[in-house]
């Protein structure tokens, strides 16, 4: 068990502070609270999109965005994703944060949770947007900013969900045939209330 | 046929538009922006912004009910 410190309501370990670049672990993780839902909400896409397949379409799907609305800069993915589109259109920054195409930035264990921890913290702070998703499954386990973040967060992402709930509840039709035209299924996600059978 | 096949991009169009304004990702100055390029995007464009948008509709909705379940756990 890595040993785990409270800053706030946000958790680091030691191991994952030293890897961090230019600044000390509190400066990086000490979120201000208005912060924390756009953290917070970012993890939770990474944390319900982190196969393979989910990440192979993000990059897609990131490029593509990126390629098309240039003022419209959301960074999808993890780090590999982040490198990929660093890469392919030669950046050396994304938003405000520099991007050190560094061999240890490949990384999906620690030093990769911590600078992508930066990387979000830096953007928020700017007035930046960061999404992100892990790539490997392995990333999943790593005690990672993420996951404390969702530990720690619940209530605030209890309520940008309800949110979004009501929204869809009040305009189903729309937004469920808006989706089907692009194969995806709305109806079926379980939150229908189904009038029982008497 | 290619009269279906413009129907069909009007409909994804249209569709691309309702998820653009019921996004909870997208700022409301990310979705101006992308309204107005709308018109000159190309199909293949439009196709994976639409699949991206439902997806994370799709996504939040499955989300809430976890999120949910996780809060009920935690309380007992």
């Amino acid at each position: 068990m890595h040993d785990i410190e409270k800053k706030g309501k946000i958790y680091y370990t030691p191991s994952m502070a030293e890897t961090l670049p230019q600044s000390s672990p509190e400066e990086t993780l000490n979120l201000p609270p208005e912060d924390l839902n756009l953290a917070a909400r970012a993890a939770i896409l990474w944390r319900t999109a982190r196969t393979k397949d989910g990440a192979r379409r993000y990059q897609r799907i990131a490029t593509t965005l990126y390629l098309g609305a240039m003022d419209f800069l959301p960074v999808i993915g993890w780090v590999p994703p982040l490198l990929l589109i660093a890469n392919h259109f030669g950046l050396k920054r994304i938003g405000n944060v520099d991007i050190n195409l560094t061999p240890d930035l490949a990384s999906t264990r620690g030093g990769g949770a911590a600078r992508a921890a930066r990387i979000v913290y830096d953007l928020v702070r700017t007035g930046g947007e960061i999404f992100t998703q892990g790539t490997f499954p392995s990333v999943a386990v790593d005690p990672g900013v993420w996951t404390q973040l969702l530990d720690h967060d619940i209530p605030a992402l209890e309520k940008i969900f309800e949110k979004e709930k009501l929204d869809y509840f009040a305009n189903k039709p729309e937004l469920d045939r808006a989706a089907s035209l692009f194969g995806v299924p709305l109806g079926d996600t379980g939150l229908l209330v189904k009038k029982p059978i008497v | 046929m290619k009269k279906n096949s413009n129907i069909k991009s009007n409909e994804k169009l249209a569709g691309l538009r309702v998820l653009i304004e019921h996004s909870f990702l997208l700022n409301t100055d990310e979705k101006q922006t992308l309204m107005t390029k709308l018109e000159m995007m190309k199909l293949s464009d439009i196709d994976a912004l639409g699949q991206f948008l439902a997806w994370e509709k799709q996504t939040a909705l499955a989300s809430h009910k976890e999120i949910t379940n996780l809060r009920t756990v935690l309380q007992k």
